[in-house]
């Protein structure tokens, strides 16, 4: 090994300095090719009236704005924008509430923490569209067990009803579905947090007379704030895009009640080619992630520095 | 501590009620997979009543499965040895001060920003470039796709390791001779591996249940995925299909549950590791 160190350090072209370099190369490559090129690409066709079909004859015409126009007139693109606000703000506090709850009560248990943890999680490990599929079969009309218990509940006039086809209950469905998925992922970071707390915090607590609730407002919460802070945002930039639950249970049905906007975007902008015009709707989304995302931002990077 | 009886009451009830609620889903999947036609289309009870392969063997003998798995492999395995080559590496000189890049703070901010921004920002550009480039039929744009999306993951991860990682050792080894490369390669990875562990079962579950990207660029049957495939048997007539389906469910989650039974614990770690070290 030393002679080879050696011989290293005699060669004119400095290994050393060409060593970040050579490291970095990949990813700046990588990064302009898949991530700044097409960026500015969407902005570009967001102008135009390019559609892959139509501008092989036509050529693609800068139309300033008027595709943005045409978006913001458009009422499914409303109804899409109001259904994917609803979405996340119902997913996220549900979510952060019961996956905290779950992990203040897995946290409390004297024993069996480990195994309740992995078993509790495995929901958000499975790929979502197996997600989805359980999901169909379980309340299918024919013969699924979760339809089959309410009728035999006593809700008679559920026998052959398809909560998928259904406007008052498809976009509750895929909420729910959303749910039971993700709210383990919010469980395991707060546990992870909670097992981070000082013990030492509760006993002196303890020791000054706090009650439970005390103790939980007092000590708990400041310790895990910063864990809630990080479900809250990391799930709603997971919300704001849904998109393959939608695409496989409803397609964005029934009467668009569960339409995204990216379902929007698959159906309006990408399936038709349109892409000038789904270009302008990619770029109004992006804007308002990129708002959405600003505290998770400004933490991050102040955590990297 | 002691516990009350009425506490330990409440601990069964509130642990069963959860675990149901959790895991009867996925036996509902698992089960229906092994159950025979003829049961499935009848009334289903909670219980199986027949036990059979034929799901399986139709999705390998008339549904091209043996194929589709092996789609589903190379793209996974292909795109993470890369993201993870790449990411490493760039993670590494991101966090160390002596090296002096300018790129170094533009690039830590957009790695971040691609982790949140959506799919939808990037994949019409994407569409026509790999349209035009007539590599829509290959397995190049699931590949780079799934690349897109633990690239920066994987950068980000890393870089708390890295950073976590005393420099003194780098210094001392470097006083006594060690290129930049063969301390990297030698003394820094070796020390990471962990975090490695960690972050590649995580790219690979990612980039195994692609969906977003995967029902853009794939139109081919012969490049189907595994998550595209259980989408398009779904479409079709379903009241029969229902084992075909749940078959294919079940071989979708065959690495995660590997990596659950033989590697939990780094798992785990990856995933809770924002909550820690954020």
């Amino acid at each position: 090994m030393n002679a080879s160190i050696a011989k290293n350090k005699n060669q004119g072209f400095d290994q050393d300095k060409a060593f970040p370099h050579i490291l970095m190369a990949p990813t700046i490559l990588v990064m302009l090719a898949l991530t700044v090129y097409p960026l500015l690409f969407t902005v570009y066709y967001s102008f135009t009236d390019y559609n892959l079909l139509k501008s092989r004859k036509n050529g693609v015409n800068v139309i300033g704005f008027q595709n943005y126009v045409k978006l913001f007139q458009n009422p499914i693109f409303r109804t899409a924008i109001l259904n994917t606000v609803k979405f996340t703000i119902c997913a996220v506090l549900l979510e952060t509430i019961i996956g905290l709850l779950i992990a203040l009560f897995v946290n409390s248990l004297p024993r069996g923490q480990k195994v309740m943890r992995t078993l509790l999680l495995l929901p958000y490990l499975l790929p979502t569209v197996t997600v989805a599929l359980a999901w169909r079969m379980l309340l299918s009309s024919n013969y699924g067990p979760v339809m089959q218990w309410l009728v035999n509940m006593g809700f008679k006039n559920l026998s052959n009803y398809n909560v998928f086809f259904h406007v008052e209950t498809a976009f509750w469905a895929v909420l729910a579905i959303d749910v039971w998925q993700s709210s383990p992922f919010v469980f395991l970071l707060c546990y992870a947090s909670l097992q981070g707390v000082p013990t030492q915090q509760y006993e002196a607590a303890e020791l000054d007379g706090a009650n439970i609730f005390q103790k939980f407002w007092y000590v708990t919460v400041p310790n895990i704030k910063s864990g809630i802070f990080l479900c809250l945002l990391l799930r709603t930039i997971d919300s704001f895009r849904l998109f393959d639950k939608v695409n496989i249970l409803t397609g964005g049905g029934p009467a668009n009640s569960t339409t995204t906007i990216t379902q929007y975007l698959y159906t309006f902008g990408i399936k038709n080619l349109n892409f000038g015009f789904g270009s302008a709707g990619a770029l109004i989304m992006t804007v308002i992630v990129m708002i959405l995302a600003i505290p998770y931002i400004r933490n991050a990077i102040s955590s990297q520095k | 501590m002691r516990v009350s009886t009425g506490r330990k009451v409440f601990n069964i009830v509130v642990s069963a009620i959860l675990l149901i609620v959790a895991l009867f889903p996925i036996y509902w999947l698992i089960s229906l997979a092994f159950r025979d036609t003829a049961e499935l289309s009848g009334n289903i009870s909670i219980l199986p009543k027949t036990f059979t392969l034929e799901h399986f063997v139709k999705l390998f003998t008339e549904r091209g499965y043996v194929n589709i798995i092996k789609n589903s492999l190379i793209a996974t395995i292909i795109s993470t040895v890369f993201s993870l080559a790449f990411g490493l590496a760039a993670a590494y000189v991101m966090v160390r001060s002596r090296f002096h890049l300018w790129v170094k703070a533009p690039l830590t901010v957009w790695v971040l920003l691609i982790r949140i921004l959506p799919p939808v920002a990037f994949i019409i550009p994407l569409y026509t470039t790999f349209s035009n480039a007539g590599m829509l039929g290959t397995r190049i744009p699931i590949i780079m796709a799934c690349i897109l999306i633990n690239l920066p993951l994987i950068i980000w991860f890393m870089m708390t390791f890295f950073r976590d990682l005393p420099e003194e050792v780098e210094q001392s080894a470097k006083i006594d001779g060690a290129t930049e490369f063969q301390l990297f390669w030698k003394i820094v990875l070796p020390l990471v591996a962990p975090g490695i562990a960690a972050i590649s079962m995580l790219s690979f579950m990612y980039a195994w249940n692609e969906y977003t990207y995967s029902v853009i660029f794939i139109q081919k049957s012969s490049s189907y995925t595994i998550p595209i495939s259980l989408a398009l048997l779904n479409t079709e007539d379903n009241l029969t299909q229902f084992g075909l389906v749940a078959a294919g469910g079940v071989i979708s989650v065959i690495p995660i549950t590997l990596f659950v039974i033989f590697a939990q614990n780094y798992l785990i770690a990856g995933l809770s590791s924002g909550a820690v070290k954020e």
